[in-house]
């Protein structure tokens, strides 16, 4: 009995559990190599992601005021940090990023290097030059319009941003070619505002139209037009006397500050040779933004040669968005627009009175704003052929 | 192994077994394998030896059976519904000196509403489960199971015993992704029993092995779907693919000794038994691709389960009175493997190279029961009537480490059941009346990550380990005595119903129908 006992205890001496998990836990820190010109203000808040590669999972944090990081705890494996960052200044939006794989099987200590980027805050998200068709079977193009859209998730202004057209429309060889750091324009009106006045929601548009009405029912309109402009945030209008432009009460005007074939109105062609851009022209106020217009004025003779023309030059670094519109694809190749500016091209092929326009496609919805695509290639950025839907997003 | 050919070869076995004339022969009822059940304590020792303790009745039976289990209230790994169509044979003999047990089962199923499990039988308390999200899948299960004993006596004092089992079957889903599980399962056990005078010794060893490879296809083209490699609470990695390897394999090494002391007629049986298991989570890929050309080492999980049972028995002889008391505790840390795809040599081939292993889980389980049972008998000492009553302590708690997670919970349950037999002129009735009642006592749940993994399994599951339920269940037999070769037909029905304290509902039916001879 007693070894039956002894052996019994005995066996139970040898029972035992497993110990709890000797596991590994590692210290990183992270500096964020902004470069020498990189302004101290800005450089906290960067959002860094620390992605653990083979769980799928991520730690984000965003960086102190000197650009550092500090991830403690962190259980041994392979990850790819991204850091992100971007404020904006002087209506363009800066983007800086950041990638690097790093190892953790022991402590740490790294730094990751970001590069710059930088685009508009502001972009044409939707562009209505063809033209409708009167029951009568007239052309009517007083409903053309211009969308301007804020890309970014912050508040920003629209005062002071100008509209501008080249002064080709793209029948034959650019004249302007060999001038590479700036646009020649023919057309420049500007939104009014002291620059605080007309504040763009994000994810919202301002508008801006030949003519102010809803163009479906007003007297004055087409009830074919596929278009209500009376909610416009702005329109084009040319003061004349006797007056030849129609003046929405209800809309304010964009201020003029070139237009060099003045006639009764601002017509786009409907054919698709207006080649856009928006501008933030130099200057605080009106007179300095035409000290400016009046100090770029370049010339260029007629075909006669018997007088000259003067057109505006604006500097690539001013404008904000271009769009390469062209009449078709057998157009391209006079194509206006340097590719820093718009790489591609874009054109409503149905043509002059088909009701149709080009819209910028939607990139993604993030935290249901909608954020348009934008790489400075039209082609790929624009959808043809669509029907126009002003200050609708979707 | 060809399927048809080995259930063929397992039921001849068996009906060999089931063939050979025993040197006793004891009048068999609907009653008598239960009997055995409750009167041969050594039969659940687990030493093959202590066969030859079992009560003098050797009785054999073939049947058809089906279930159902439906309901709402059930695992969330689990179906909505399983059905189950089953054939079996099990018989005990004894030829000369010698005690046989063998017994064969065949399982036609189909688990129905299954929302999250690619793996045969994911409620093994283990971590490393693999899932899909694409819900409301068939699992349609084939299995066969073969199970034998021998006890034999090497001397007066000495017996030899030998035990194994094998199960082996397919599980497969016919909608994309489609998994096709192959399990195979054995056990092999060989004991041995001294006896002298009032004392018995016993000691046996045991290895066990199982084998699950998941083939898991995609048959829709340029199509993928996203597999989820489950690692602990909350925790898990992803992989999109059109098809997927894993394979699940697990060596359980141990054994046990057993103790009895018998005076007059109060005995004692101690046992305890002991194993450590290893399995290996492995899965065969490349970057995107399956293949078991490159094996990607997942995790390992260490386990220890120890059992320790005390059973006094008082034999009145009309009246067996029976306490019982079981702890069981279940032990496991779970290994991951930190690997990643490179190209080697300067053949460009692409092995999974292994950077580190790191313990990140742990789980234990504690399961604690006590037991009274009454068992009465007649002049020709079949059972009469039996009473059980139970009282089960259960609890359990999981951790990982980094990002940290853990969750426990505990439970105890109070059952009882009481079964009669009725005893007609020419036929015989039985029935069977059951109650349990389970509530929780504690419970936390302390998850980092709140993913849709969380959200969609091991928040619902938690809810179902701690609810509260009861069930009351009622079983009724019938048998009829027959004239030429076999003994008795019987028919059995049983049915359970169980209602959760949050009000969802689940069933379980059985009908089976069968010989005893």
């Amino acid at each position: 009995m007693k070894k039956a006992l002894l052996i019994t205890s005995l066996l139970f001496l040898f029972v035992s559990c497993l110990k709890e998990p000797d596991y590994h836990n590692y210290q990183v820190i992270l500096t964020i190599d902004f470069g020498p010109d990189f302004p101290q203000e800005q450089r906290n808040g960067a959002k860094v992601y620390f992605f653990n590669q083979l769980k799928s999972y991520a730690i984000e944090a965003v960086t102190d005021t000197d650009g550092k990081i500090q991830f403690s705890s962190v259980e041994p494996g392979f990850y790819s940090i991204t850091v992100s960052h971007s404020f904006s200044s002087e209506g363009k939006m800066y983007y800086y990023n950041g990638l690097k794989n790093i190892e953790v099987f022991g402590n740490v200590i790294d730094s990751i290097k970001i590069n710059g980027s930088s685009s508009s805050v502001f972009v044409i998200k939707e562009i209505y030059y063809s033209g409708s068709t009167t029951p009568a079977g007239k052309p009517y193009s007083a409903d053309q319009y211009l969308e301007i859209f804020n890309n970014t998730p912050e508040i920003q202004y629209a005062d002071g941003i100008s509209v501008l057209e080249h002064e080709s429309y793209a029948t034959g060889d650019n004249f302007w070619v060999n001038m590479k750091d700036s646009i020649v324009v023919k057309m420049i009106w500007t939104i009014p505002g002291n620059g605080k006045q007309v504040p763009v929601l994000p994810g919202k548009s301002i508008l801006l139209a030949q003519d102010g009405i809803n163009h479906r029912d007003d007297s004055n309109g087409n009830p074919l037009s596929p278009v209500n402009l009376g909610n416009a945030d702005c329109e084009f209008y040319v003061l004349k006397q006797p007056e030849a432009d129609l003046d929405s009460p209800a809309v304010p005007n964009l201020i003029e500050d070139l237009f060099v074939f003045r006639g009764n109105d601002v017509v786009f062609h409907v054919r698709g040779g207006s080649a856009f851009a928006i501008a933030k022209i130099p200057g605080k106020t009106n007179e300095e933004r035409k000290t400016y217009i009046n100090k770029n004025l370049v010339s260029k003779a007629s075909a006669s040669g018997s007088n000259n023309t003067y057109f505006v030059k604006i500097a690539n670094e001013y404008v904000l968005d271009a769009v390469e519109v062209v009449i078709s694809e057998a157009h391209a190749i006079y194509k206006r627009f340097p590719p820093e500016l718009d790489a591609g091209y874009t054109y409503v092929a149905s043509g002059s009175g088909s009701g149709k326009c080009i819209r910028r496609k939607i990139k993604e919805i993030a935290n249901g704003r909608v954020v348009y695509q934008d790489t400075n290639n039209s082609t790929e950025d624009f959808l043809k052929d669509v029907d126009p839907r002003p200050k609708i997003y979707e | 192994m060809n399927k048809s050919f080995a259930a063929i070869l397992l039921f001849q076995i068996c009906l060999i077994a089931s063939a050979a004339d025993p040197d006793v022969v004891k009048p068999a009822n609907l009653l008598t394998f239960k009997l055995i059940e409750a009167g041969s304590p050594w039969l659940k020792s687990g030493n093959a030896a202590g066969l030859s303790q079992m009560l003098h009745l050797f009785p054999a039976e073939l049947k058809l059976g089906f279930s159902l289990n439906d309901g709402d209230f059930h695992s969330v790994f689990k179906g909505k519904s399983d059905q189950s169509f089953d054939f079996g044979s099990q018989s005990f003999r004894k030829i000369n000196k010698t005690y046989l047990y063998g017994s064969f089962n065949y399982s036609k199923s189909y688990e129905k509403g299954l929302n999250f499990s690619n793996t045969n039988d994911p409620v093994m308390n283990y971590p490393y489960l693999l899932t899909d999200t694409i819900g409301n899948d068939t699992y349609d299960r084939e299995f066969f199971k073969l199970t034998g004993i021998i006890s034999s006596p090497v001397n007066s004092q000495l017996d030899l015993g030998l035990s194994f089992d094998y199960k082996v079957g397919t599980a497969s889903q016919n909608r994309d992704p489609r998994p096709e599980n192959k399990v195979l399962q054995t056990t092999v056990s060989p004991g041995l029993l001294y006896k002298s005078g009032r004392f018995k010794l016993g000691a046996n060893l045991a290895y066990g092995y199982y084998n699950e490879d998941i083939d898991i296809s995609v048959v829709q083209e340029n199509a993928q779907h996203t597999m989820f490699q489950i690692h602990g609470p909350g925790v898990f990695s992803y992989h999109a693919s059109s098809s997927f390897y894993r394979s699940y394999q697990r060596h359980r090494f141990g054994g046990g000794m057993q103790f009895e002391w018998m005076s007059g007629n109060v005995s004692n049986l101690l046992h305890s038994d002991y194993s450590y298991s290893v399995q290996t989570i492995d899965d065969g890929r490349r970057g995107s691709n399956a293949t078991w050309a490159a094996v990607k080492n997942d995790s390992r999980l260490d386990g220890i389960d120890w059992n320790l049972t005390d059973v006094i028995s008082i034999d009145q002889g009309e009246k067996v009175h029976q306490l019982k008391a079981v702890l069981q505790i279940r032990n496991r840390l779970g290994t991951e493997f930190i690997q990643r795809l490179e190209k080697v040599n300067a053949t460009d081939l692409e092995r999974w190279i292994t950077y580190g292993e790191e313990q990140k889980y742990y789980s234990l389980q504690t399961n604690a029961a006590l037991n009274y049972q009454l068992m009465v008998k007649d002049e020709s000492n079949l059972m009469k009537s039996l009473f059980n009553a139970d009282l089960k302590y259960s609890a359990f708690g999981e951790k990982y480490y980094l990002p940290n997670s853990d969750q426990n919970f505990s439970n105890l349950m109070l059952a009882t059941s009481f079964l009669k037999l009725f005893t007609l002129p020419v036929a015989s009735f039985s029935a069977e009346m059951k109650f349990s009642y389970q509530f929780n006592l504690d419970g936390q749940q302390n998850l980092t990550n709140a993913n849709f993994i969380v959200k969609k399994i091991f928040r619902p599951e938690f809810i179902y380990q701690t609810e509260s339920y009861l069930s009351p269940g009622i079983s009724l037999a019938y048998q009829v005595p027959l004239k030429k070769t076999f003994d008795k037909y019987f028919v059995k029905t049983d049915f359970d119903w169980y209602h959760s304290a949050s009000g969802l509902n689940s069933i379980l039916f059985s009908f089976s129908t069968g010989l005893i001879f």
